[in-house]
């Protein structure tokens, strides 16, 4: 289907805005019409080749997703029009870009991130010359060897249905909520990982290993267990911005953490600023086990998402790292939910979130101790930085307490860069710029030493890139 | 809802005739706005934590206001020598029983009477005040007390007067399933300083739906405080919103001990430059009470301070419910705001929900909130016993401390002693 001339328009306005992304350049081998109906539905399950009991429940979620009114006790949703979406495009099998290709301002970006080059390329679409293949090649081996299946989710599908049937959607049923019932029934790209017993993955799994990997797909579903006394991180996204024509984003990451394994994900999420990412991220834990959700958030024009853990076994742990960076015409409405049911588990949350130029970062949170849960602990720290006065802070916890052997906390603050800290530093030489970035990053420092080392470098000259030119 | 609550404006209208034009005017407008707002089913955010499942409008009569018995009821005469003051009113069933007020603030202006007789006696300055604080349609409740209010306390303090005692207002409500509808204004004036004492008590299977005006001119003091002691077997429902303006100290207390089921919504506006408001509250609900505390802390000037304190403990199959915004509006530089709420939890089958919010539109504040829940420490208890003192001694005294920071803060005496045996008896001793 041609793309309309308002279509350009708007494509080019925001392609204009935005000083870092880029966009690819159309040319799929199948893309379904816009708008969603039963047809559609119908046609991914049918293109994909999936399985009867999958083709009926993204049937089932399509009419849940009809059935359910849009959230408005959060971001503004009130711009998605989702007969306006298209909701499946296969992709061609391989990208045929290369790095030349590139515009010069965004190899120029990739170079003050200090991108590693080989991920340079797979951002630019040019993963098929993925200098590295052997290097993934050998990690893949090395998975197998160990029994670890790291796959995209379609494949996981297709290879593993006994275990998809078993566990898709039993952490997220398509009940949950209405995108999560949207991304039921077009759900499209992600991964399936499975580590098997007493496992341990040195090295993060990364998304972008997988050469056509399709992690950045509209409506990915990922889904990844962990088996017992296992451990694995797993790292979805990238520092740099990633341009994307599609509006709207809506992910569901499914994740089961048995008896005293460990599971890490790390996301950065920087989509440029026409996206609406709504994201559902679940994990269940089961007896002495510990789910971490490193969530970094910093594109979007709107995103909503709340990594939650649930306790679901004795001394299961959780802990959420959030961090949202919400600039000019960003609302990033993000935090976490903390769920403990079961005795002497325990959990933390640290969320930190920036606001500039008139943009709006909302924590939001839930912390709930079920009966029976005695023992629990829990203590939810939220910190705000105002960059100036056009910007907006907000923090919305709850928290549930149905039991009297508890000690949950929660605090929150917000202030601005402090006078004295920028007098300090601006009389021992630095710029205003400078010594705010710097402060900016002392201010997120807590999450960005729990990122892979080459992430936390990236993150750090991001926030630098950002902070240029913000204060005056 | 049925006919017999639509006949009611009309009958409360006919029976207020003698009420000025504009009172009758306005209390159709929010008869029409309590019809427009829907009933809460549950979902709205104020409303999911708190249902009013078992609770039937149509079921309470409104006061009518013709029934008083012979003498003064005891519960009433008795909150009454609680609190030593400088003047006092008790209202029961919606009539006045008693008024006096010290003949040298009588003489400087200050006013101290129900609502109704301000009406008749001084019927500019309710019309200047009533209503200017609460919206009419601020919420279903208030539109209600607005329509059909039938009880009410009216405090007036002129430029520059001090009243240096506390003024007191008893409320009681005896007859059966009865609804009263209390409206109270407080008006300092520039330069003024006055603390009332509001005490509502009784209410049997009845319910309540009150609502408070709260007015702190520029550089006044004005400090309110709500003593909620209704019986376990009522309904209450309270909007009190208070108004700040340049310079002006407000401390506002709510201590909620009675009723079945209670929803109040407090809202502090602080609308001139280097106000200083104070909320502080005290909640201790046992059995199967429900009490629900809706704050919000509005800075809509610069240079103003706000500080919010809830504490309360849990018994039994208690819940409480206690959710609070700050918000700082645009411009709102200079800004200091902080809000806590401290759950003590004494029983594993009691709840307490907190929602502490944040919303912040000026960069250059400092505003923290924080929100905890536990039980008493094994340590503390260690401590104490340690120390000759036997459990259940040891209990109360922790939670007595616990209550302690609140309680110093309450700027009567009588009141705190009051609370300290409430705290005392619903710890059973």
């Amino acid at each position: 289907m041609p793309a309309t001339d308002t279509d350009r328009q708007a494509l080019a306005e925001v392609k204009s805005e935005y000083k870092y992304g880029w966009s690819q350049p159309e040319n799929y081998v199948f893309k379904a019409r816009k708008g969603l109906d039963h047809e559609i539905i119908d046609q991914i399950s049918v293109m994909k080749g999936e399985p009867e009991w999958m083709r009926k429940l993204r049937h089932d979620a399509l009419d849940i997703f009809f059935s359910k009114p849009i959230p408005t006790w959060g971001a503004d949703l009130s711009g998605i029009d989702y007969q306006d979406i298209y909701y499946y495009i296969k992709p061609v099998e391989t990208q045929g870009r290369s790095w030349e290709d590139l515009p010069a301002d965004i190899k120029e970006t990739f170079d003050r991130l200090g991108i590693p080059e080989a991920e340079r390329k797979f951002l630019a679409g040019a993963g098929a010359q993925y200098e590295s293949e052997a290097v993934y090649h050998s990690l893949k081996q090395e998975w197998e060897r160990q029994g670890v299946i790291f796959v995209d989710s379609d494949t996981g599908l297709r290879e593993y249905p006994e275990i998809y049937k078993e566990f898709f959607g039993t952490v997220v049923p398509a009940t949950d909520n209405v995108f999560a019932a949207l991304n039921t029934a077009a759900w499209s790209g992600g991964s399936f990982v499975y580590v098997p017993k007493g496992v341990h993955l040195d090295i993060p799994l990364q998304a972008y290993f997988r050469i056509n990997a399709q992690s950045m797909g509209q409506f990915e579903r990922t889904l990844i267990i962990v088996d017992e006394g296992a451990s694995v991180h797993y790292v979805e996204g990238c520092t740099a911005p990633v341009y994307s024509t599609d509006s709207l984003h809506s992910g569901v990451i499914e994740i089961i953490v048995r008896k005293n394994a460990r599971c890490r994900y790390t996301t950065i999420q920087n989509w440029s600023t026409n996206v609406y990412n709504l994201v559902t991220q679940r994990a269940l834990v089961y007896e002495g086990g510990t789910m971490e959700w490193v969530d970094a958030n910093l594109g979007s024009k709107v995103t909503m998402k709340y990594p939650s853990v649930y306790m679901l076994g004795p001394n299961a742990r959780g802990q959420i790292l959030s961090m949202a960076f919400a600039g000019p015409g960003q609302h990033l409405d993000t935090g976490g939910k903390l769920v403990h049911a079961a005795p002497n588990t325990s959990s933390q949350l640290i969320s930190k979130s920036i606001s500039k130029g008139g943009g709006r970062a909302s924590y939001r949170g839930l912390l709930k101790v079920s009966k029976g849960a005695h023992g629990a602990r829990s203590n939810v720290v939220c910190d705000a930085l105002l960059l100036d006065e056009r910007s907006r802070s907000d923090t919305y916890p709850y928290i549930e307490i149905d039991e009297d052997d508890v000690t949950v906390g929660h605090e929150a603050s917000v202030s601005k860069i402090g006078e004295e800290q920028l007098f300090y530093l601006m009389s021992r030489g630095l710029s205003e710029d400078e010594a705010s970035a710097m402060i900016v990053s002392g201010f997120i420092e807590p999450m960005v030493k729990e990122l892979p080392m080459e992430y936390a470098v990236e993150m750090n000259r991001l926030i630098q890139l950002q902070m240029e030119g913000s204060i005056g | 809802m049925t006919v017999q609550i639509l006949t009611t404006p009309v009958a409360v209208l006919a029976d207020k005739k003698d009420e000025p034009a504009w009172m009758l005017d306005l209390r159709t407008r929010a008869w029409r706005f309590f019809e427009e707002i829907p009933w809460p089913t549950g979902t709205e955010e104020t409303w999911r934590r708190t249902k009013l499942t078992g609770f039937h409008l149509e079921d309470y009569t409104p006061l009518a206001g013709d029934n008083p018995s012979a003498g003064l009821h005891e519960e009433t005469a008795k909150a009454l020598a609680e609190v030593e003051s400088i003047g006092s009113l008790a209202i029961e069933d919606g009539v006045a029983r008693v008024r006096e007020l010290d003949p040298a603030l009588s003489r400087r202006g200050v006013i101290l009477c129900a609502l109704d007789a301000a009406v008749r006696e001084h019927p500019d300055l309710v019309q200047k005040y009533f209503g200017s604080v609460v919206a009419v349609d601020e919420n279903k409740f208030s539109a209600l007390n607005y329509a059909l209010w039938n009880s009410g306390t009216f405090v007036y303090v002129p430029r520059n007067v001090i009243v240096d005692k506390p003024l007191q207002v008893v409320i009681r409500q005896s007859t059966g399933r009865s609804a009263g509808y209390h409206h109270t204004i407080v008006v300092a004036e520039e330069g003024a300083a006055v603390t009332l004492v509001e005490d509502f008590l009784g209410a049997d299977e009845g319910m309540t739906d009150s609502t408070v005006e709260l007015i702190a001119g520029p550089n006044s003091q004005l400090h309110y405080l709500h003593l909620q002691n209704l019986a376990t077997t009522a309904w209450n429902f309270g909007t009190q919103r208070m108004r700040l303006e340049r310079d002006a100290t407000l401390r506002h207390f709510i201590g909620s001990w009675g009723s079945r089921l209670s929803k109040n919504w407090i809202n502090m506006e602080l609308v001139g430059q280097g106000s200083t408001g104070e909320l502080l509250g005290l909640y201790f609900p046992s059995g199967r009470q429900h009490l629900d505390h809706h704050t919000n802390q509005l800075h809509k000037a610069p240079h103003a301070t706000s500080d919010l304190l809830f504490k309360g403990a849990l018994k039994d199959r208690a819940r409480a419910v206690y959710q609070g915004y700050i918000k700082v509006y645009s411009g709102a530089q200079k800004t200091n705001a902080y809000q806590a709420n401290r759950n003590l939890m004494l029983s594993k089958q009691a709840r307490a929900d907190s929602i502490p919010g944040l919303e912040i539109e000026a960069d250059d504040v400092r505003c923290t909130h924080g929100a905890t829940a536990g039980q008493i420490p094994d340590e503390y208890i260690f401590y104490l016993m340690a120390r000759g003192i036997d459990r259940t001694n040891a209990e109360r005294m922790i939670v007595q401390g616990f209550f302690e920071e609140v309680l110093n803060r309450i700027p009567v005496e009588g009141v705190r002693n009051k609370l300290e045996t409430e705290i005392a008896r619903k710890l059973g001793l």
